[in-house]
């Protein structure tokens, strides 16, 4: 619905949704809990045609398994059930495979979230065979025909014999380790109904036109490329869905084993009838992006950026911005001019505060974490603070608690014995919060806060933001007996106990160090005191010291209405600021990807691949032919590190930029090839370090290791001349993976070609040519059986 | 009788502008370096481990390439250009267009808006209309789409920006002059809009509406052209001829200067090569001023 509601902003069309909620062949949903041949009926239904859960055959399933447990448990002692055991695996395997046959619900797709388990699990079946003697020689009369296009020794490949043993009995493995002209033969042969049995991935799962009678699920957790865990309700639909073809079946059947515990049942919950995720813009900012958009005329990258579904829910509120902004335009223009003889200067002065307290605020976090300041921050201290209606006033340390992630300092105060009234309370509430907190006193106040007559004293809890200066006198006192006794006179109880002696020692002596220092005391300095040596910090405080003693300088400090006409003065100003910030949102740089955008142009104008004006230099065009890893690839063009090589070493290292597999063997590499594997890497950190310098966040490690060199002994060979089966000796790299990376690899050869003629060297030109028919020969470049 | 009397055209381009010596300038056969670490490109050869120029012009280095950019020569299409050129020849499904390259650029049936900017598949009826939106003769501006390998270019006109040009002067430069830009379509503030194509075809009409006139050139608009946008043409287009004539690069900002360094001569006297020589010299002083 909102990808729809995005499509038609873009485009600027009524869109109709048409949306089906009914599945021609309804899916049921069981959980299998057999081991074993005469376990194997232990098929219990949870999820019925009409997606209600079932929770008796929930139960019943637990039933099973618990009688089973205990009975083991009993047999073999408390050896339990563990997961894993492959004996027990392929026990689970037969019975249900069993069960299948017998209620001719083949053929199965099995889903297993691990390319060596697939495999395991096919090799152990040895013993079964799901296939008449007539389906045999047409499988056998089929794999012929379609290995006849293989070169001799291709034939003879390790996985091609092993999957034509396994085809034969109609079993079958299909994942992005095997060869994709094996895969192809796998695919046609399912959809002939002549694989009983196939061993997937959830590669599978994304195929059009695959169904089967049932799906067995493995398990119902997966390793996501960080860690275990369950699957989405959009992936676990997405394989399901595999079950039950459409003219053939009336229910297609989805199993999920049970060889551990039995799932809970919020997650099956969850996973089974669970709402799909969200979906999620993909979009990304790529260099190859910016550089085509950049050297056309008609579009603006951030039309572009506007315009992906990243941006779809800040650019629907747009016309909600454009309202505000008009309201908000005809406050602005309502607004009185505050006409006072003294006030010319008030709105400076208003900008001029509310910088101040923004360096202050910064600073004074900055100073309260310093380690120095922390260690100086103990109970004693004498500390300046603001509290209630006194700007400034002594105050003594009492508690630094860290609660979360706020600090608290509790501090005895001194105040006049009668002033905490209500009354008082109210008056300050009215004009002391002129600007977050912070009155028109604070910025005038020179004097400490003296109580007048019979002195009385609070403890009270403030927040760091409330200390307004550390000052270098200690007292000494008990802070905890001064605490528990001031709550003790809380309690209406002892509210008319005279205060202890430590209290009233402490409260003594504050007032006198008040009373002798009216003008202030010798305060903690940061940059002397606290030895802070940071050139930025210094200069920054050094700035607010002299914006503090300018705000006296205004003229508006005069005028007797001051606080009336900055209390106007500030909601003008919000007015404003709420203006200034609905523009923002309505203008290019509010979109999310604009910081990264100005970003990546700072570093395509370092490398000169745009000039100053954005115009694409020769760099960029070569970049622009380039479709992945352009960066990288055109450095090392222009950094000639191909020139001097031969054609098969340069695919040799080519394979780097296209290889992803994270584990392989370490290849065994020539020097020539070493050496050009330095120079990738040197070139890499190069260019790492300058995105990290113009702000982008990848860490520079991450984008070395974003090449992986596992392929380069293998392709070498390969563009050498040496047969497959020869190759896949080398490395422990499934011989899929191999494949597909030769195969992505020839299309960067085409790129380099295709930017060797832009450049116009004509020799690099004919290597990468070279290069190209070196490699593509025998079975990495079979034609597509589906094509012929 | 007024009489003309004026120096010969020799004597006055030797004297009085004043060319900063280009850093590298070479000629056919000179070498550039004996250095062999580096790479080739355009416009170089090798003999005897030496990197010789095969043609005239500047010498460009980027990171290890070296490759020299001619003063002189035919349009190099680049991906992304915007161009003015004309159509030359119908063909099957595709225009040929004049482009001042090497090769006439083709402009494919599939690769315009029909008029209105109406965006579909073309039909059969269409291929046979192909000559009441375009013919012979006609000047398009249009947008390169891609180039093949034989260096002919692709061209399209999927924007209402492009499309069929009426109304107007083409002027004919050499394309090493226009210089690259973020934007080629600029509306002179004195009243005309101008096209710069890269290929070194430049247009001058009256000014553009962007909302209006963007009708990708299918409307026909044939009310005159009021005197007053005729002369700003003419002017631009004397303007423009004389900077191209001293070897000055062509940009939005050094066409306006000299446009308006121009202002003190009637249209008639710019022809005069002295006057001409006055304005341009004026110009490249505003524009080193400027920088």
């Amino acid at each position: 619905m909102e990808f729809a509601d995005w499509v038609g902003r873009t485009k600027g069309k009524k869109i109709y949704v048409i949306s089906t909620l009914k599945r021609p062949v309804p899916l049921e949903h069981f959980i299998y809990t057999g081991n074993s041949t005469k376990s194997s009926d232990e098929n219990f239904l949870i999820v019925g045609a009409e997606k209600q859960f079932i929770n008796a055959g929930y139960s019943k399933a637990v039933e099973a398994k618990k009688a089973r447990a205990t009975k083991s448990s009993t047999a073999f002692g408390a050896k339990g059930i563990r997961q894993g055991d492959p004996r027990q695996n392929k026990g689970v395997w037969l019975s249900i495979i069993h069960m299948l046959r017998k209620k001719s619900q083949l053929p199965v797709v099995a889903f297993t979230f691990s390319k060596r388990k697939c495999d395991e699990n096919a090799s152990q079946l040895t013993s079964i065979d799901l296939l008449t003697a007539a389906e045999k020689s047409e499988v056998h009369i089929f794999f012929q025909k379609c290995v006849s296009r293989l070169k001799g020794s291709d034939k003879k490949l390790p996985q091609v014999v092993h999957m034509q043993e396994l085809l034969k009995r109609g079993i079958a493995v299909h994942h992005s380790g095997i060869l994709p002209i094996l895969k192809e033969v796998i695919e046609m042969i399912f959809q002939k109904g002549l694989v009983k049995l196939l061993f997937a991935t959830e590669t599978f799962a994304m195929g059009v036109n695959m169904p089967a009678r049932t799906v067995v699920f493995d398990s119902l957790r997966k390793h996501d490329g960080i860690n275990f865990r369950d699957l989405l309700p959009g992936e676990y639909i997405q394989m399901a869905g595999r079950a039950g073809r459409r003219g053939l079946d009336t229910t297609g059947t989805v199993i999920i084993l049970c060889k551990g515990d039995i799932p809970e049942t919020s997650d099956l919950h969850r996973i089974i009838l669970g709402k799909p995720t969200k979906l999620e813009s993909q979009f990304r900012l790529t260099y190859s992006m910016i550089l085509n958009l950049l050297r056309v005329e008609q579009l603006r990258i951030e039309d572009m950026m506007k315009r992906s579904f990243f941006e779809f829910n800040n650019q629907k509120n747009v016309p909600q911005y454009k309202s505000e902004l008009k309201q908000l335009k005809i406050k602005v223009g309502a607004m009185k001019p505050i006409e006072c003889q003294y006030c010319s200067d008030l709105e400076n002065f208003y900008v001029h505060c509310k910088e101040y307290v923004e360096i202050r605020n910064y600073l004074q976090d900055l100073f309260l974490s310093h380690p120095q300041m922390v260690k100086s921050l103990i109970p004693g201290r004498v500390i300046v603070v603001k509290h209630d209606r006194q700007q400034q006033q002594l105050g003594l340390l009492l508690k630094v608690s860290s609660g979360g992630n706020v600090k608290k300092f509790t501090f005895l105060l001194l105040t006049q014995n009668d002033s905490p009234s209500c009354d008082d309370k109210r008056t300050s509430e009215e004009d002391a919060h002129v600007m977050d907190g912070f009155s028109i006193e604070f910025f005038m106040a020179t004097e400490l806060y003296l109580p007048e007559g019979a002195s009385d004293h609070v403890v009270v809890e403030l927040k760091p933001e409330d200390i307004i200066a550390v000052t270098t006198k200690t007292i000494k006192t008990v802070a905890e007996k001064v605490i528990d006794d001031y709550k003790k006179r809380q309690i209406p109880r002892f509210k008319d106990d005279p205060p202890s002696q430590t209290t009233s020692i402490a409260t003594q002596e504050l007032l006198r160090l008040t009373e002798s220092n009216l003008h202030g005391l010798p305060v903690l300095d940061p940059v002397n005191d606290l030895g802070i040596k940071d050139m930025s910090v210094v200069e920054q405080f050094l700035d607010l010291k002299r914006r503090r003693d300018s705000l006296s300088e205004f003229r508006c400090l005069l005028c007797p209405q001051i606080v009336e006409h900055l209390n106007q003065m500030k909601a003008n100003m919000k007015v404003k600021e709420a203006m200034q910030k609905v523009n923002f949102l309505l203008s290019d740089k509010s979109l999310q990807f604009g910081p990264e955008y100005g970003q990546r142009i700072e570093v395509l104008r370092d490398l000169r691949y745009i000039d100053g004006n954005n115009t694409v230099q020769l760099k960029g065009r070569v970049a622009c032919e380039i479709s992945t890893n352009e960066l990288i690839i055109t450095e090392l063009i222009f950094e000639n590190v191909f020139s001097e090589m031969q054609p098969s070493e340069i695919a040799a290292l080519l394979s780097c930029m296209v290889f992803q597999e994270k584990r392989c063997s370490q290849p065994s590499l020539l020097p020539s090839l070493e050496k050009g594997v330095e120079q990738i890497k040197a070139v890499a950190e190069k260019i790492g370090k300058l995105q990290k310098e113009c702000g982008l966040t990848e860490p520079v490690e991450d984008y070395i290791e974003g090449f992986r060199f596992g392929l380069v002994e293998v392709t070498h060979k390969w563009a050498s001349g040496m047969p497959f089966s020869e190759i896949t000796s080398l490395t422990d790299v499934s011989e899929g993976i191999i494949v597909r990376t030769i195969q992505r690899l020839n299309e960067t050869l085409r790129d380099v070609r295709n930017a060797a003629r832009l450049v116009g060297e004509p020799v690099l030109c004919q290597k990468m040519e070279d290069a190209s028919t070196l490699i593509k020969r025998d079975i990495v470049f079979a034609a597509s059986l589906y094509t012929q | 009788m007024e009489v003309d009397i004026r120096i010969t055209k020799d004597i006055l381009s030797k004297s009085e502008i004043f060319h900063k010596q280009p850093e590298r300038l070479v000629t056919p056969g000179d070498v550039i370096t004996t250095d062999t670490g580096f790479m080739r490109g355009h416009g170089t050869y090798m003999e005897d481990d030496k990197l010789h120029a095969s043609v005239a012009g500047i010498v460009e280095r980027v990171n290890k390439l070296i490759c020299v950019q001619p003063l002189k020569t035919r349009y190099n299409g680049e991906v992304g250009d915007v161009v003015v050129g004309r159509i030359t020849e119908v063909g099957q499904r595709r225009w040929k267009v004049d482009t001042n390259s090497r090769l006439d650029s083709a402009l494919l049936l599939s690769s315009v808006n029909l008029p209105g900017g109406e965006l579909r598949r073309k039909t059969t009826e269409d291929e046979l209309m192909m000559r009441q939106y375009l013919s012979e003769g006609d000047l398009i501006s249009a947008e390169v789409q891609a180039v093949y390998h034989d260096g002919t270019l692709s061209l399209h006109t999927r924007s209402l920006k492009y499309g069929k040009l009426m109304q107007g002067t083409l002027v004919r430069v050499s394309s090493s002059l226009i210089k690259r830009r973020k934007t080629h379509f600029h509306n002179l503030p004195c009243g005309a809009g101008v096209i710069l194509g890269n290929n070194g075809y430049i247009w001058i009409s009256s000014t553009v509406n962007e909302e209006m006139d963007n009708t990708g050139g299918f409307v026909q608009d044939l009310n005159p052209v009021s005197l007053a946008d005729r002369e700003v043409i003419a002017r631009l287009r004397t303007c423009i001829q004389g900077l191209a004539g001293e070897r000055m690069m062509l940009y939005d900002t050094s066409i306006l200067y000299a446009y308006e360094a121009s202002l003190l001569h009637t249209v008639k006297d710019l022809l005069k090569p002295e006057v001409m020589a006055e304005v341009v010299s004026f110009t490249s002083q505003q524009l080193e001023s400027a920088l």
